[in-house]
């Protein structure tokens, strides 16, 4: 994984210091709130319903068991004993003192961590495959290019004042596991004909209350005008980005208002008037950053599947296989999923003693690496086939070993009421239902694939546009209620649900899933996915069964 | 009638905060139920303190909420919202420590 | 006492900024692009310095032709979060080559000082209500960066 250098430190240790002289600064009245709040946002501090809230980026969602055990201690010491870990492959503490955020940036800045730009109006932490460097389905390893765009981004003088936030996702994949066609930017690793590395280039995507999907204004860039081409973006974007309506702010706005065409010819006018030699990723830069990512050192294993006997014998091992473990680019290795979901868990919490267990296996089982994803789980990425039976047994006892792993109950949620002020409506009360609801596993695994999410207001940080069932919180004179969508996907042919019907109140909404999921197992032909049946039946043949004999809400 | 309670963040540790207003004097309670309970026009006058209050630089975005006040000097909130606000997250870790 | 912070230090300011007409102030002037547009000729003959002021949504190619001579650009910053005068000044500077002086006009504040300065602006008229010594500590926040730095000279980034 990265590691950083002289100049990271350095940077890092005066970003601390900058911050901590700016709340110096607010709390003697040099500053006011609102000159404040824009510094404190770019350094991932927000003041949220019950507290002040920081957003920890975690790089292309890497991190190391020490860097997990960091994040535990900081939870403790700083926190409630627990953090939150985001669908953008950050981790959130819910209750920071703004009189001891700078020491926690401190205690981040120990282990290579920051909080930078994982808010405000300016380029967001990049966010990548968690498979990345792991999935057989590799063209390219993603991550070098994040690093270099985050090395690009970080405190960028032209760029830290947009009209509104700006997210870049990668993938390197042929299955898109990072959402790229919902960013701002999504850049997807790709070979030209000659087997040259570039990049096909989107626009313009993302969710919120206008969701729109990406258009493509490239198909192919070379990856060393990586760089200059983005800044071109961020140019055009900057210059001609609205900002008299914070709601018609983000680029996606821009690039429908001219046209994805036009707007793709006024990248292409930018860039070519640039410095683009300057600009280059030339050779030696992409290897030095490369290095950091070179593969650990793999054993030379003799049986390629050892797990399958035991699997025989055990069917709940066998389950566990089935769900939460992928294979692995290196054939005797595995990668393995750790859900933070089930069990009535707060999707995507883990508290200080999870993490420090998780990071002891890490360290134990796979080269002392985890992995965050955008699913709100933990992975870990390199264990050998024939751990996979202790590390099971680990998980188990530690009550991180639920099989659910892309099933009903592996649900994406935002923190909702329970914590954002900007919430209109409780996200985690719904997913603790609907889990209550499945709780069966074998049933689970005879549903299969079926990804829930739930957004507690319309800034869909839960994305649930783009679940195969969605789920959005809204207030209507004070009550919670809440709208369901079918049929949305992140993935290739990305698509955004549709709405099912009149929104329904809390007490509700699990037994609509359960309905909704009775459809599928009804009706699906074999192998047929949740997607493709809703595509094929269309919305109305479910809305018929969710709403006989329910007493709706009016819409 | 109606009633408020005004409301804001501690500037130094985020946490929710009361106004409580005693003859002359006030303060900033972090117990909801020891806020206290105006009317429209105390709503106004409280208002201007926790707005002083904040250029001083002990509060921020502090805010009247509507409330129903039981007579006694208590209330209890009408939004889902403002209750959650007070009352902490409803789920999870939060509640077992 | 001066607002105005160029080379590290605050300094004398010497100019006078010019409404959109009416009478001209002696000696140097900042004028806006629409009255540099319009009274174009009579300006450059003037005695006296000149400089424009360009609004954010102001295309710094307008002055493509004439920053030669021109001693002065101003960019506004109408609200220290609008960011548009960045890429105004990366362009003047690195697009255009213009060599004067690069002023930042408007809501500017301590804290976005240094990034200013790494766009290419060289001077900063302080907001009349913060302290500039305070200000002056911003170019000390960052000893490092992770962008290469914004040449004043023509022929762009080194
Ligand atoms: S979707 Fe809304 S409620 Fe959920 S985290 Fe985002 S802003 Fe908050």
């Amino acid at each position: 994984m990265y590691r950083y250098d002289q100049l990271d430190r350095t940077f890092v240790a005066e970003r601390v210091r900058q911050f901590r002289d700016q709340v110096a600064r607010r709390l003697d009245g040099r500053l006011t709130e609102d000159e404040f709040k824009p510094l404190r946002l770019q350094n991932g501090l927000y003041l949220q319903l019950h507290a002040y809230m920081l957003r920890v980026a975690i790089p292309y969602g890497v991190l190391s068991s020490r860097q997990l055990r960091a994040l535990a201690a900081i939870a403790r010491t700083y926190d409630k004993g627990y953090g939150h870990y985001t669908t953008r492959q950050n981790i959130q503490f819910n209750w920071i003192r703004l009189d001891q955020a700078a020491d926690v940036l401190a205690a981040l800045a120990e282990v290579e961590m920051h909080a930078i730009q994982t808010s405000g109006n300016c380029v967001r932490n990049v966010t990548t495959d968690h498979l990345a460097g792991i999935a057989p389905d590799e063209i390219a390893d993603p991550r070098p290019y994040c690093e270099l765009l985050r090395q690009w981004s970080t405190l960028h003088p032209e760029f830290s004042f947009l009209p509104r936030k700006f997210k870049i996702a990668v993938t390197g994949a042929e299955a898109d596991r990072a959402a790229i066609a919902v960013h701002d930017i999504g850049l997807r690793l790709v070979l030209d004909a000659a087997g040259a590395v570039g990049f096909e280039v989107l626009v313009g995507g993302g969710l919120g209350r206008t969701p729109i999907l990406g258009s493509v204004i490239r198909r192919f860039l070379p990856a060393s005008d990586l760089l200059g081409y983005v800044e071109a973006i961020l140019r055009v974007y900057n210059r001609y980005g609205r900002r008299d309506n914070i709601y018609k702010a983000r680029i996606k706005i821009l690039v429908k208002a001219l046209g994805a065409e036009a707007f793709g010819r006024a990248v292409e006018a930018e860039w070519q008037a640039m410095d683009r030699d300057g600009m280059a990723i030339d050779a030696g830069m992409l290897d030095r950053v490369a290095t950091h990512f070179a593969p650990p050192a793999y054993a030379e294993l003799a049986d390629a599947a050892p797990e399958r006997a035991q699997a025989m014998r055990e069917p709940a091992f066998a389950r566990w296989l089935a769900r939460n473990v992928l294979p692995h680019r290196v054939p005797c290795y595995r990668a393995v999923m750790i859900a933070l979901k089930g069990g009535g868990a707060v999707p995507g919490d883990a508290t200080a003693e999870t993490m420090e267990r998780v990071a002891d296996l890490a360290e134990l089982f796979s080269f002392g690496e985890i992995r965050v994803t955008h699913t709100q789980n933990l992975v870990l990425g390199h264990v050998a086939a024939h751990d996979l039976a202790a590390l099971w047994h680990a998980l188990r006892v530690a009550g991180l070993a639920n099989p659910v792993v892309g099933t009903v109950t592996d649900i994406i949620a935002c923190p909702g009421l329970d914590y954002c002020a900007l919430a209109t409506a409780r996200a985690i009360p719904i997913a603790q239902a609907i889990d209550a609801a499945f709780a069966d596993v074998a049933e689970l695994h005879d549903i299969g694939d079926l990804r829930i999410n739930i957004s507690g207001c319309i800034n869909s940080c839960g994305h649930h546009h783009v679940g195969d069932i969605g789920i959005l919180g809204v207030d209507k004179r004070g009550q919670e209620v809440y709208q369901l969508t079918l049929g949305g996907s992140s993935a290739d042919e990305a698509s955004l649900g549709t709405i099912l019907g009149p929104s329904l109140p809390p007490d509700q909404v699990a037994g609509a899933v359960r309905r909704v999921v009775d459809v599928y197992m009804e009706r699906r032909e074999p192998g047929e996915s949740f997607l493709a049946l809703v595509r094929r039946l269309g919305v109305d043949a479910f809305k018929a069964r969710v709403y006989g004999g329910l007493e709706a809400h009016a819409a | 009638m109606e009633h408020y309670v005004i409301s804001a963040n501690s500037l130094r540790s985020g946490a929710v905060v009361w106004l409580r207003v005693v003859g002359d004097a006030f303060g900033w309670t972090e117990a909801a139920a020891t806020a206290s309970v105006g009317d429209a026009a105390q709503r106004d006058a409280w208002l201007a303190i926790a707005e002083a209050e904040a250029r001083q630089n002990r509060v921020v975005a502090p805010y009247a909420v509507d409330v129903v006040a039981d007579g006694a000097g208590g209330f209890t909130h009408t939004s889902t919202r403002e209750s959650v606000r007070a009352g902490g997250p409803t789920v999870g870790n939060a509640l077992a420590r | 006492m001066s607002r105005l912070i160029k080379n590290l230090a605050l300094v004398a300011d010497p100019w006078r900024e010019a409404a959109a007409e009416g009478p001209l102030p002696d000696g140097d002037v900042i004028v806006p692009l629409a009255r540099f547009t319009a009274e174009r000729e009579a300006l450059l003959a003037r005695e006296g310095r000149l400089g424009v002021r360009l609004s954010p949504d102001d295309d710094p190619a307008a002055l493509a032709g004439d920053l030669g001579h021109l001693d002065l650009v101003a960019l506004a910053f109408p609200r220290f979060t609008d960011g548009r005068a960045y890429s105004q000044a990366r362009l003047l500077r690195e697009r255009l080559g213009f060599a004067g002086e690069l002023r930042a006009v408007g809501d500017v504040l301590r804290d976005q000082l240094l990034l200013m300065a790494r766009c290419g602006f060289d001077a900063f008229e302080l907001r009349a209500d913060k302290d500039p010594d305070d200000a002056l500590g911003a170019f000390a926040d960052y000893s490092v960066a992770y962008q290469a730095p914004v040449s004043p000279a023509p022929g762009g980034r080194v």
